[in-house]
């Protein structure tokens, strides 16, 4: 389903919601794949125009950019509410975020810009990003990875 | 540890129990309704380990529930059902009021009969009960052990307490103190922490030696009251109900049945009648009877409290007192009882004349065994703990007896026993001394005293006190304390003293050494003294020393001894050992599990006057219609625009706001659940970001499984009932299936947050953080509970708005001549509520009732349900899934006495979404429906194919299992004419 040769993530089963495992070199980089999964569940059409490297430049669409900054307990709550953030916006504002750019990336907050496409639907409407198995953690050495549950 | 069916216990043919004992951290059973046959599918996916999860929540009662169609969700299962007390307060153990929660494993705490146990030992030992004190009346009460975790930490702070008690605890570790719960790393130096200074015995496990058993028994009724007729098999068959003998070292009655044999050998006697009858009676404060009462009633006793006003002459050391006595006493009835104390070796007939002494069975036991005999012995016999006149010292406890000339030997080695006792238990005592003056009629008064050394008299007022005697215990608690701190004021004087001795030798000037040892209780004076009276005896407090009437002002906490203690340091130290955590059960932590009120959805029935045949012609043209009316909403807003105000009016007043602005009638609001308005809304509690992700979407249906259906009533189950709600054979109605969109899951998300922040505040572990609750009560819980209201009113107006909608396109359709679509019901799916229901005793008491992604199913009679529908109960509605049967089913009585009155809200999924879409394209299927003569109004073919029927439970197997279990009764059938989906 992913374009990309290094994996950003994978879609795993849940009976009534979507379950993600998703990757990255680093916990910056696992944050930046799980923004990709999150708007790639939204709007997977979209997201399948992307090119490794260089997502938003390579779609198509009203693009909006804006500045978040986040502070939270631990990587994992950091990572939700990240995600929650961007999703209350998306749904607010009808835009899809697919990336981000950190100015400051702590385990404690996170800071940058987020970048999206306005659309007309949503092919899936998410509910909430939940808390539900979220782990983020080193795997192996340059290995990070994390569970995502989001409520549909 | 992964379930299995051998771990559920069938209770009947549609109700499966997963015992509490099953994980170390449940509160509570867990409940699955669900037929055999259904069995095997909720172990597919994690429902039954998430309902599990969710009997761990603080505060819940009775048994968390889930229905035949749940399934996994996040945090709780969707499908579940529970219900947690309302009333607050707050808990702590042991002899430090701290809230539970990673201490060093010496820590002692505090368990039932006056023992305690190192907290490390906790989890070996598996008491029954623990102490806790009830912040809110400042009791002392017991608790279950809920959970018990071990872990590694490196630091630990000492703390130490004016009185000079010592405890260890991380630095997380929250206290109860004078100014609410704060951590340990925020206590500040001199903040006021919660004592109690009775500490007790510590537990040892006792063996299971045999003390009595039945022929033991049976030679004490020949030898006392052998009798024709059928008096032994009548006290054998008493003696069977009880369930007392064998009695052992370690039955669980013998701590009480050791109180009573020590209350009544002090203050009672057992007499064996001219009519072979055994009386047991003993005298005491009220208060003090009533627990007496209380604990024989554990142990299957009866007993009566006598009352009368009796003229009383005491001579005592100093004085005779003449006065009126209002004079309590408590009798046992039964033979039987008597027997066994006269077995077990307690003395009848008059003491003073009678020889007697210790029974011997007491010197057998364990310590903390022999401390309750001895204690409620003192609780009747040893002198009140009474301070001297001069305020700061107490008088020793007297422990006086009188004997008649010809039994004093006896009474000398009853005294020897009671001092070999109170040996054991490291409490020293004076030497046996006669007392002629105290005899009475003859008789020779013999008398002990606990030695008055300061550090015994603390000790055996800790560790021994009184049983059976409130004002004794209350006064041992205050007592100790105040000593506590006398001593440590004392020693920190002796120490000033050698030290600036020290200092003056070695040559330091007195201003020196004023300046660095001169504090609040040494004086200038003190240390004139020191320095040039050299030869000057130990110290003694100064007379500025608070008495004991000051102490008891500002330390004395409650009726039970609770004090205050005021912190001396806090030191951090090196540990590298484990800490321990433990959760105890108590309705102190009332939880609001805020994930179980993500959406609010809900469902709502309209119909229709017409029959099918009547209009089948235009349906193709009424679902295009209500398609075109009804937007789905998804990244597309509503047609509703609302101004600030308005949505103000939405959140506060719900369906009531909607219907003043012209989107419906009056009437409407009679048929919905909460008449589609929750009083507890505040907006205030509401974010802007979850504002402005509702402000558009009002009035807009959803993805997912949400959708519109036209539908006709195929058949009728429950004639009176489809008759109470205008329900006929062939009818066409409308369902509609949604919630509150974004707006509510915004409201959970922003709670969810907050509430993983708090939950270290309270103490709360949890197995999954997505089940984040805090106290009802706190402010977390309160104003959650406020937003959530808002949540539960957007998502009826909602529905409020789209049924203006539908019924826009009918009128377009049929003209006014079809008439009007009225609601049957309209029923919320995930909400929390305040409700009353049975509680554990049977008793009505107000809980908050969770239920995600189930219905309230409220029995007929309910001051709930809808006047017209009184007779029946109340509607609830189970929709299927797309394209299958939906059902009408009403509440009944046992649905109030079962599921804290609720039930099932739908068919509940089987497959995943993507399973579901790899197994059927949206096309396929819509197609499928199309030849089954449905109609399709939908938006993309791909959702469609993700709610397909093979994804969900069948929703005739789930109503059976609700039908056949008794939690909701069918009354009709529906199935589906044209579906609309966004």
């Amino acid at each position: 389903m992913v374009k990309e040769k290094i994996q950003k993530f994978e879609v795993l089963e849940h009976t009534a919601d979507v379950r993600i495992k998703v990757f990255g070199s680093s916990p910056k980089e696992l944050f930046k794949n799980a923004l990709y999964a999150l708007g790639y569940t939204q709007k997977p059409e979209i997201a399948e125009q992307s090119t490794v490297g260089r997502i938003i430049g390579t779609i198509r669409g009203r693009r909006v950019s804006e500045d978040f900054s986040i502070e939270s307990m631990d990587y994992n709550t950091l990572l939700v509410d990240f995600l929650s953030e961007v999703l209350s916006r998306s749904d607010s504002q009808n835009t899809v975020f697919f990336d981000v750019k950190f100015k400051e990336f702590s385990e404690l907050k996170i800071e940058g810009r987020i970048y999206g496409v306005k659309v007309d639907n949503f092919s899936e409407d998410i509910k909430a990003v939940t808390y539900h198995e979220v782990d983020v953690k080193e795997v192996e050495p340059g290995k990070w990875e994390s569970l995502l549950v989001f409520d549909i | 540890m992964e379930l299995t069916r051998q771990d559920l216990n069938r209770i009947n043919e549609y109700l499966w129990e997963i015992p509490k004992d099953y994980r170390s951290d449940m509160r509570v059973p867990a409940r699955v309704y669900v037929s055999e046959k259904m069995l095997d599918e909720v172990f597919k996916d994690r429902t039954l380990w998430q309902l599990v999860n969710t009997t761990t929540l603080p505060g819940i009662i009775k048994y968390a529930i889930v229905m035949p169609d749940a399934h996994e969700g996040y945090g709780a299962a969707i499908g579940s059902v529970f219900a947690a007390k309302v009333e607050n307060g707050v808990i702590s153990p042991g002899s430090i009021g701290y809230d539970i929660n990673c201490l060093h494993g010496k820590s002692k705490v505090m368990l039932d009969n006056g023992v305690w146990i190192y907290l490390k030992d906790l989890k070996k030992l598996k008491p029954s009960l623990l102490k806790i004190v009830d912040f809110k009346s400042y009791k002392i009460i017991g608790s279950d052990l809920v959970s018990f975790q071990e872990r590694k930490e490196k630091k630990v702070f000492k703390i130490t307490t004016l009185s000079g008690r010592e405890i260890f605890a991380t630095k997380d570790h929250p206290f109860y103190t004078d100014s609410g719960m704060t951590e340990v790393g925020k206590l500040n130096f001199k903040n006021k922490l919660i004592i109690n200074p009775f500490t007790g015995i510590k537990f040892e496990r006792p063996s299971d030696k045999k003390i009595l058993n039945i022929n033991d028994l049976e030679k004490v009724f020949n030898s006392l009251l052998k009798k024709g007729g059928n008096a032994w098999p009548q006290i054998k068959n008493y003696l069977e109900k009880l369930n007392l003998l064998p009695l052992k070292q370690n039955s669980w009655q013998l701590p009480i049945i050791l109180k009573l044999m020590g209350y009544i050998l002090g203050d009672g006697n057992i007499t064996v009648g001219k009519n072979k009858e055994v009386q047991v009676r003993t005298w005491g404060l009220n208060e003090d009877l009533l627990e007496i009462k209380k604990d024989l009633e554990k142990i299957g006793v009866k007993s009566n409290i006598y009352f009368r006003k009796r003229k009383h002459k005491i001579i005592t050391h100093y004085k005779e007192i003449n006065f009126f006595h209002h004079e309590y006493s408590l009798g046992i009835g039964s033979n039987t009882f008597g027997l066994i104390l006269i077995a077990l070796g307690l003395p009848f007939g008059n003491k003073t004349k009678k020889e007697f002494r210790v029974p011997k069975l007491i010197f057998s036991l364990k310590n903390w065994q022999k401390r309750l005999f001895l204690a409620a012995f003192f609780g009747a016999e040893l002198s009140t703990p009474l301070i001297h006149k001069n305020n700061f010292n107490f008088y020793s406890p007297t422990l006086n007896i009188n004997k008649n000339a010809k039994a004093e030997r006896n009474g000398i080695d009853f005294l020897k026993d009671i001092k070999k006792l109170l040996s054991h238990l490291g409490i020293k005592t004076s030497e046996i001394v006669r007392v002629p003056q105290l005899g009475i009629n003859g008789s020779i008064g013999l008398r002990i005293q606990i030695n008055g050394e300061i550090n015994n008299l603390i000790r055996f007022f800790e560790e021994v006190g009184y049983e059976y005697h409130k004002e004794k215990r209350l006064l041992t608690s205050l007592a100790a304390q105040y000593l506590r701190i006398k001593r440590r004021i004392l020693k920190m004087k002796e120490l000033a003293r050698s030290k600036a001795r020290e200092l003056y030798k070695s040559g330091r000037a007195y201003k020196y050494i004023f300046a660095n040892l001169s504090n609040e209780y040494i004086d200038q004076q003190f240390l004139e003294h020191s320095v040039w009276e050299q030869g000057r005896e130990k110290p003694r407090t100064s007379l500025d020393f608070m008495g004991f009437d000051e102490f008891i002002k500002n330390f004395a906490l409650s009726n039970d001894g609770l004090v205050w203690d005021e912190i001396e340091s806090i030191k951090e130290l090196n540990h590298n050992k484990s800490v321990y955590d433990l959760t105890v059960d108590n309705e102190n932590h009332n939880f609001i599990a805020n994930n179980f009120v993500v959406s609010n959805c809900g469902v709502r029935l309209l119909k229709s006057d017409v029959r099918v045949d009547e209009i089948k012609d235009k349906l193709p043209e009424l679902a295009s219609q209500i398609y075109t009316n009804v937007p789905s909403g998804v990244g597309r807003g509503g047609y509703l625009k609302l101004d600030k105000t308005s949505f103000n009016g939405v959140m506060t007043d719900g369906v009531k706001f909607m219907v003043e602005k012209g989107y419906g009638e009056d009437e409407d609001l009679n048929h919905i659940e909460s008449s589609g308005h929750l009083e507890e809304a505040n907006p205030d509690m509401v974010s802007n970001q979850a504002r402005s992700r509702g402000f558009d979407q009002l009035g807009t249906l959803g993805a997912g499984n949400h959708f519109v259906e036209v539908q006709k009533v195929e058949q009728i189950f429950f004639d009176q009932a489809a008759k109470a709600l205008g329900l006929f054979k062939e009818q066409v109605c409308v369902m509609i299936h949604t919630g509150s969109r974004g707006f509510g899951h915004q409201i959970a998300t922003d709670y969810i947050r907050k509430f993983i922040g708090a939950m270290k505040k309270y103490g709360i572990n949890l197995p999954d953080r997505e089940l984040a609750a805090a106290p009802f009560q706190a402010e977390e819980g309160k104003s959650y509970f406020q937003a959530m209201a808002c949540g539960a009113n957007f998502a009826w107006s909602n529905r409020q708005l789209i049924t203006a909608m539908i019924r826009k396109a009918w009128e377009k359709i049929f003209g006014q001549s079809d008439g009007e679509l009225e609601i049957v019901y309209d029923v919320a799916h995930n909400i929390g509520k305040i409700e009353r229901h049975l509680g554990e005793n049977e008793k009505e008491i107000e809980v908050l009732v969770h239920r995600k992604g189930a219905t309230r199913a409220f029995g007929p009679g309910r001051p709930e349900v809808p006047e017209d529908y009184q007779s029946i109960g109340q509607p609830v509605l189970i929709p299927g899934s797309m394209g299958t049967a939906s059902y009408v089913l009403v509440g009944t009585n046992q649905t109030m006495e079962e599921t804290f009155g609720s039930s099932c809200h739908g068919a509940g999924r089987l497959m995943s979404r993507s399973a579901a879409k790899r197994l059927i394209r949206g096309a396929e299927l819509k197609q499928k429906l199309e030849e089954k003569g449905i109609i399709v109004r939908a938006g993309s073919t791909a959702g469609l194919a993700e709610e397909a029927p093979e994804a969900y439970k069948d929703v005739d197997s789930v109503v059976d299992v609700v039908h056949g279990a008794g939690i909701a009764k069918k009354v009709a059938r529906l199935v589906p004419l044209a579906v609309i989906k966004g």
